[in-house]
């Protein structure tokens, strides 16, 4: 028996045992007494190729002869023409890119479009690496994982900062099938979409975002293991999926308002290292950020965290540690001595 | 080697209106506070114009109006803020949800829900409040 044939063997017989099961028990309330021996005849001969086929394929996947990613190409071209039936994508749809770039020397942006093909998958990100390969190799956009993860490829789009390989062409496309790119006007820009990270590592930098034990010799040398139960990692686990991507600092109306303010990111880590049971640094990291342009600056407009990709929250986080501040001043609890 | 050269157009009030884009209320809570600020001046004006020249006398209620109806956002950020500190950043927090699936017996406190809630409450409140200064 060919390999092939037997996923077609048992998925047939997947549709024909309860479709004979139905038929059986339709027969049987009807009390059609006749039809009793050919459906119970079929549906045994269903079972039976089922079993079989299932076996087989069992057999031959537990003995290694066959390996299931490995597919013919015929069987990859019928399962990709499936897809592309199932889902439509064959369809696709040209969208005009209005790319803000950021001239340097001229100091401004500059308005270029571009026509891209998109079907139902194209990320912005995905349009914008088509338009530098065939339109215009000059575009410069940064971007590394392409997968939500590194967090290089953030940018407006449609004046919303996202980061563009998981941003839907055709789910933010505007009226006359447009959509709107340009650089995080809350950085400062380099050159077209790039934009420059420095203060932004600098502000990072500026909250201590590492732990911090008493016992110096014990940080770089620890020789137990600090357990922490469940109610410990919550406290901080959400804040620690950050990935620096930068879009919460170029959504903060404050940042962008005022650049000396540390801003989301920071602010958050900040918290999130404070809430650490490992860390020991307690009353001087409340201290680092007890400023006005720290998490006094913050006037909560709550806008980091809706553009947060990772739902760090760093607005709920700055609101946290602004208790944690007022606490420690007033009664003076900061836990110092874990 | 090249000088990496950047340009910053951060710093300038304006850029406020770029929150327009992705969030209403954070606009309108940032610009009703600025346009408070300046309000704030002029009323405390009013009001010593009015305690010493006995001027102004009509205007004040509708200043007064006014400052009332430009705090209110303040004011419902205040409360969120609260309600996000008291349960400890599940309330109004935008949290990753797949932290907040393994968190849900915290969140689906009546605690929870009261903090929730509070907002809202504390906002009927005020514009009643308002409501029936007006009409006084």
């Amino acid at each position: 028996m060919k390999k092939s044939i037997l996923p077609i063997l048992t998925y047939s017989s997947i549709i024909a045992v309860p479709l004979f099961l139905f038929i059986y028990a339709i027969s049987y309330i009807f009390a059609a007494a006749y039809m009793y021996v050919p459906i119970q005849a079929l549906l045994g001969i269903s079972l039976a190729i089922f079993c079989i086929s299932n076996g087989i394929e069992l057999f031959v996947y537990k003995t290694g002869t066959k390996n299931v990613l490995r597919l013919s190409r015929h069987e990859v071209d019928q399962t990709k023409s499936t897809i592309s039936h199932l889902v439509g994508s064959k369809s696709t749809k040209t969208i005009t890119f209005n790319v803000k770039r950021f001239n340097n020397k001229e100091k401004q942006l500059e308005l270029h479009k571009y026509k891209v093909q998109v079907d139902k998958f194209t990320s912005v990100l995905t349009a914008l690496l088509k338009v530098k390969s065939h339109s215009d190799s000059t575009l410069s956009i940064r971007c590394s994982c392409n997968m939500g993860i590194c967090g290089s490829c953030g940018m407006e789009v449609n004046g919303k900062p996202v980061l563009a390989c998981e941003t839907n062409v055709l789910k933010n496309v505007k009226e006359g099938d447009e959509i709107e790119i340009s650089p995080m006007t809350g950085h400062p820009m380099v050159k077209d979409l790039v934009t420059d990270f420095d203060d932004f590592f600098s502000k990072h930098i500026s909250v201590a975002p590492y732990l911090e034990r008493k016992n110096k010799e014990e940080q770089y040398n620890a020789k137990e293991i600090y357990n922490q139960s469940n109610d410990d990692i919550s406290k901080f686990l959400p804040y620690s999926y950050c990935i620096m991507c930068g879009l919460c600092l170029d959504a903060c109306p404050v940042v962008n308002t005022n650049p000396q303010f540390a801003g989301p990111q920071a602010l958050s880590q900040g918290y999130r290292y404070y809430a650490d049971s490992r860390d020991q640094m307690g009353e001087a990291r409340l201290e680092l950020v007890n400023a006005p342009e720290m998490v006094w600056g913050c006037e909560f407009a709550g806008a980091c965290s809706d553009a947060c990709p990772k739902g760090v929250d760093p607005a709920g986080a700055i609101q946290l540690l602004k208790f944690e501040v007022m606490k420690n001043s007033l009664v003076g609890n900061a836990p110092d001595n874990k | 080697m090249l000088e990496k050269e950047s340009f910053d157009v951060r710093g300038r009030e304006m850029n406020l209106l770029k929150t327009l884009n992705y969030d209403k209320e954070a606009f309108l809570h940032l610009a009703s506070f600025r346009v408070l600020i300046v309000l704030s001046i002029f009323m405390s004006a009013m009001f010593f114009a009015n305690i010493l020249f006995g001027l102004f006398g009509g205007y004040i209620k509708a200043a007064i109006v006014l400052a009332w109806l430009l705090i209110t956002p303040q004011l419902y950020e205040v409360m969120k803020a609260f309600s996000l500190i008291t349960s400890g950043g599940f309330a109004f927090g935008k949290m990753n949800k797949s932290f907040l699936d393994l968190m849900r017996e915290k969140t689906n406190k009546l605690s929870y829900k009261v903090l929730v809630a509070l907002p809202a409450i504390g906002i009927i409140i005020w514009i009643a409040v308002l409501a029936a200064f007006i009409a006084v």
